[in-house]
């Protein structure tokens, strides 16, 4: 009969603790992710380590660290809710960073009921995706706590259209008071309503002006107070140390924009490539 | 709680710049080393810090072999005096990185070897060598099937066919 806890004992040298086991876990999960083939074979990778041994099983289950990472791009949307249950109240750290990016079904499960404990949201909304561009323009809305970086990037073409919470001013902080970080390629943004985010260092929102030569959310918004807006929420942000904005400013506002909106050195990169002003 | 022996001075010359310990494996062979080379371990540290407060120095004794206490030895003497980033082997940038390639010969070993190495750094409490053991074992295990995992690492199939073939045993999707 052999024992539950450590199955190996008639093998000392092969017995690892929990503790041990669930540090090789770890590590497996970021060695070996699930993944789909190109031939759309579904591969569990690390996941397989629950099928070795119950001990093991046992181990993997219980460490709900091991779920948190979830790449809604690749596996099942059964898989996804599975990998959400198992992986408890942790902080998410949810992803579709996959080459080729695909259906991400689960996306608005996760943005619905679990955005609360996302930490790191690292989105690529596909051209199969443009339905779940209007929930990811809700993304900045709810309370995220735990939220501390967000990269979205939109291949489609419908761009994703990020709508920003209609506050500014220190209220703004109970919505990501841990965001750090925001990366938006090809998203309309809305400058107008920025927030401030007490502890955000890094800011880059790029457009690709060729596919989108209009990107303003807000075209009717009298340009000066957009600027105005725009440069107040920047200087509530002390921590802001890099700053990318590249063809998101129309060259009127872009040649206004001080280069010393900042309170705090180092602003390690300001980019004023141009939107063409039309 | 570890075993302690007492030892006298005249084993343990620890009076001059470079202190000295003494440590005992499990096969009894008794291992003198320089503190600071095991400075590393937390586990010694604070042992360390006992025989401080009640100014006796002891013998550590250790629940592992000769051997593999000098694989420790070997490895805390090659970073003596090196801040590792490693310590949280988590925040280490991926990719190619000096340690990391010293590490992975260092720990090209035998299964078994590799186990017992990962336990004694564990007890030792040495996080940068529990964190390249397990990225070690982790690399073994990649892209394996379970029966793979199952050979490399000598664990045995416990589940019932009934289990192993159930969903509920298994994960669905």
């Amino acid at each position: 009969m052999p024992c539950r806890l450590f199955p190996s004992a008639a093998a000392p040298s092969t017995a690892l603790p929990p503790e041990l086991l669930t540090r090789v876990f770890t590590f497996a999960v970021r060695l070996d992710p699930p993944r789909m083939s190109a031939a759309m074979e579904k591969h569990l990778g690390w996941i397989r380590v629950s099928h070795v041994c119950r001990y093991w099983r046992d181990v993997a289950l219980g460490a709900r660290i091991l779920w948190r990472h979830i790449d809604i791009g690749e596996l099942s949307h059964r898989w996804h809710t599975e990998m959400l249950g198992r992986s408890g109240a942790t902080p998410l750290h949810i992803t579709s960073g996959s080459p080729r990016p695909g259906p991400i079904d689960v996306l608005p499960d996760v943005l619905d009921n679990h955005f609360f404990r996302i930490a790191e949201l690292d989105v690529v909304v596909s051209p199969e995706n443009d339905g779940t561009c209007d929930r990811l323009g809700d993304i900045f809305t709810p309370p995220a706590p735990l939220l501390e970086e967000v990269r979205i990037e939109s291949c489609s073409a419908s761009m994703a259209t990020m709508i920003t919470p209609d506050q500014t001013g220190d209220g703004a902080a109970g919505f990501a008071p841990k965001l750090r970080s925001i990366s938006l390629y090809d998203c309309r943004f809305s400058f107008y309503r920025f927030p401030i985010y007490p502890r955000l260092t890094y800011l880059a929102i790029t457009m690709n002006v060729n596919k989108h030569p209009y990107p303003f959310v807000e075209l009717n918004t009298s340009q000066s107070q957009r600027l105005n807006n725009f440069i107040s929420s920047l200087q509530g942000m002390p921590c802001l140390e890099s700053l990318i904005l590249q063809g998101c400013l129309p060259c009127f506002i872009a040649e206004t924009l001080p280069r010393d909106v900042h309170h705090r050195p180092p602003q390690t990169f300001l980019s004023r490539s141009l939107w063409p002003d039309h | 709680m570890p075993t302690i022996v007492s030892v006298d001075d005249s084993t343990v010359p620890g009076e001059g710049s470079s202190r000295l310990l003494l440590l005992v494996s499990s096969d009894n062979k008794h291992i003198v080393v320089e503190e600071d080379i095991m400075s590393r371990s937390r586990f010694i540290s604070k042992q360390v810090e006992g025989f401080e407060a009640t100014s006796q120095r002891h013998a550590i004794l250790l629940p592992f072999s000769s051997f593999v206490l000098n694989k420790v030895i070997e490895y805390c003497s090659h970073y003596r005096g090196y801040y590792l980033l490693e310590d949280d082997p988590d925040a280490a940038p991926p990719g190619r990185s000096p340690v990391r390639e010293w590490d992975q010969e260092f720990l090209d070993v035998d299964r078994n070897m590799l186990l017992r190495i990962i336990k004694a750094a564990h007890y030792l409490e040495i996080k940068s060598l529990v964190g390249s053991c397990a990225r070690a074992i982790a690399d073994m295990i990649r892209g394996k099937t379970t029966e793979e995992m199952r050979e490399i690492l000598g664990v045995e199939n416990d589940f019932t066919p009934e289990e192993e073939h159930s969903p509920s045993s298994k994960c669905t999707g």
